[in-house]
């Protein structure tokens, strides 16, 4: 049996700005927090159990994982390596994210860690749940007017590639419109418009265990896209996404 | 190139030298059902696709010599290159080209979750396969026996795991990329010592292995008969016969395959000594050919049957 603090774990990008706020919240309760910078989760001495992980001999209570599960977490490993390893260190965090004694942010299914956490995957399930999304179009269309192409590994707009390129990469585009972006937290818009669309968005994906997430809607009220890795560059908004989270948190930790 | 004649009509998604691939089109050209073959690499030369996926029964998939709808396809086969390549002629920088390649492997793999038709498999009933430990808690929780294990990059822990496994430990990788499985040895448990990511360290399991293959309702169980530690990689020595199963394991099985939207799945089992069952692995893309050519079980055309909903 451990001696060790139970611990929270956050993996994040050293620059994110959730996680600094949100691990301030942490020690500020006395709640023992390990930050993990990403690209070195490689190097990181861990064992898990059927329902247990430790990290140094920490029990892990907590997990915020601000990571893209696609990125690289093995800048220390060689070259040739990295590939494997990679992927090693992806499936073990998945089973981590997935253990009943740890209170998850954002616990995404293996289909969303593995096919990425943007937003095909949710789009796939809002269609299937009946929420309203805009029109999207996928491969070899004669389009007129403007469009948007939405790369299937990112949320992000960008000018529609040619025609030829949208046959081959099978391409998904939607009109371009005026979009409104939200970013809701634990169920709460902290920053942005109070669409219905959010909100609908925003309870399907809490119910899917996904706690934040920047939802784009259309004039219409219809979902453009899903981010359920947003980046908050905006300190402000940051704080108090991280304060709403760490909310939640803490009522959900088994520790206090 | 298609086929004609047959009134059913199946896609093949594969590499040409995929093995299970050019079966199951004998297998239909056999029962003259017409196939169309999809290259990933030909996506936007041989043949487009074009859909609304809010509209999914006008999509179409367009050959240099004949548009079908959706509709007109009765199933898909799928086999994805795990090296695939760009199409003649294109020339990318090396970032270029990554992106690309994931970019039009995303497109097919939505293309495929959302066709309205039997595909075997859609990409996203597979994805517990991608880790080991993920998956062996899914497979406990619904009621499989599992050997004991610790994923772990710590040599202490994985020597007093495997100190309490009665007949030894075996380890493999965590993610779903093939690794062999091999006993723990003092080579290995130096690699953990100088550094290296978590792998599984699992209880070896005296007994015998058996494969189950299961397509939507019928279960084909091989049992394998070697000395080897993992027989796939082992291959001196394997003998592969059918077998029976418990009817409560082929009860579970049936049931995680629907659950988990396969239509063919392939679990890997140890049986012990004394018959306890323990499941080690759920295969979304299950090498069933070399089982069926040893043993005659007829799992591709009962695969065609699923896809074709004969």
């Amino acid at each position: 049996m451990s001696t060790k603090q139970p611990t929270v774990v956050v993996v994040s990008k050293g620059s994110d700005l959730l996680s600094k706020f949100f691990s301030e919240e942490l020690h500020l309760k006395n709640i023992e927090v390990k930050e993990i910078s990403e690209d070195i989760l490689g190097d990181v001495q861990l064992s898990l159990k059927r329902e247990v992980l430790t990290i140094e001999g920490h029990p892990i209570i907590g997990i915020l994982f601000r990571a893209i599960p696609s990125s690289t977490f093995t800048k220390n490993f060689i070259d040739e390596d990295q590939r494997f390893c990679d992927a090693e260190i992806r499936a073990t965090w998945l089973a981590a994210l997935h253990l009943d004694s740890i209170l998850v942010v954002n616990r995404y299914d293996a289909i969303a860690w593995f096919e990425g956490v943007n937003w095909p995957v949710w789009r796939r399930r809002f269609i299937q749940g009946g929420l309203p999304v805009s029109r999207f179009i996928f491969g070899d269309f004669n389009v007129k007017g403007r469009w948007s192409w939405y790369p299937y590994k990112y949320s992000l707009p960008y000018p529609p590639p040619s025609k030829i390129m949208c046959q081959f990469m099978g391409s998904a585009l939607t009109p371009y419109v005026k979009r409104h972006a939200s970013l809701v937290v634990c169920n709460e818009i902290v920053s942005g418009e109070e669409k219905p669309s959010a909100i609908a968005a925003s309870n399907f994906l809490t119910n899917k265990g996904i706690q934040i997430a920047k939802i784009t809607s259309d004039q219409k009220g219809l979902i453009v896209t899903v981010d359920t890795q947003p980046e908050i560059s905006e300190a402000r908004i940051a704080k108090r996404a991280a304060h709403v989270l760490f909310r939640w948190f803490y009522e959900n930790l088994h520790i206090k | 190139m298609c086929y004609l004649g047959g009134s059913m009509r199946i896609c093949i998604l594969s590499e040409p030298t995929d093995l299970s691939s050019i079966y199951i089109r004998q297998l239909a050209k056999n029962r003259g059902i017409e196939v169309v073959e999809l290259r990933e690499n030909l996506l936007g030369t041989g043949w487009t696709f074009k859909f609304d996926d809010q509209n999914i029964g006008e999509g179409l998939i367009e050959l240099e010599n004949k548009s079908l709808k959706f509709s007109d396809i009765n199933g898909v086969f799928v086999r994805f290159d795990s090296e695939p390549v760009l199409p003649k002629g294109l020339d990318l920088a090396l970032k270029d080209k990554e992106f690309f390649l994931a970019e039009r492997r995303a497109a097919l793999e939505y293309l495929l979750n959302i066709l309205p038709i039997e595909v075997a498999n859609r990409p996203c009933s597979g994805w517990s396969n991608g880790s080991k430990p993920f998956q062996m808690r899914l497979l406990e929780k619904v009621g499989f026996n599992v050997p004991n294990w610790i994923a772990t990059n710590q040599e202490k822990v994985a020597k007093e795991f495997a100190l309490n496994c009665a007949d030894g430990a075996v380890y493999k990788s965590c993610s779903g990329l093939r690794s062999r499985v091999r006993r723990l040895n003092v080579n290995v448990l130096r690699r953990l010592r100088v550094g290296t990511t978590p792998f599984i360290v699992q209880e070896y399991i005296k007994g015998r292995d058996v494969r189950v293959h299961v397509v939507k309702s019928k279960v084909f169980a091989t049992e394998v008969i070697s000395k080897n530690v993992d027989y796939r990689f082992d291959t001196n020595d394997v003998e592969l016969r059918a077998t029976s199963l418990p009817i409560r394991i082929s009860d579970l099985c049936c049931k995680v395959v629907g659950e988990e939207g396969f239509v063919v799945g392939g679990f890997d089992f140890r049986v012990s000594e004394n018959e306890k069952w323990f499941c080690l692995e759920l295969n979304p893309v299950p090498t069933f050919i070399y089982y069926e050519m040893i043993t005659g079980q007829p799992i591709g055309k009962t695969l065609l049957d699923a896809i074709t909903k004969s």
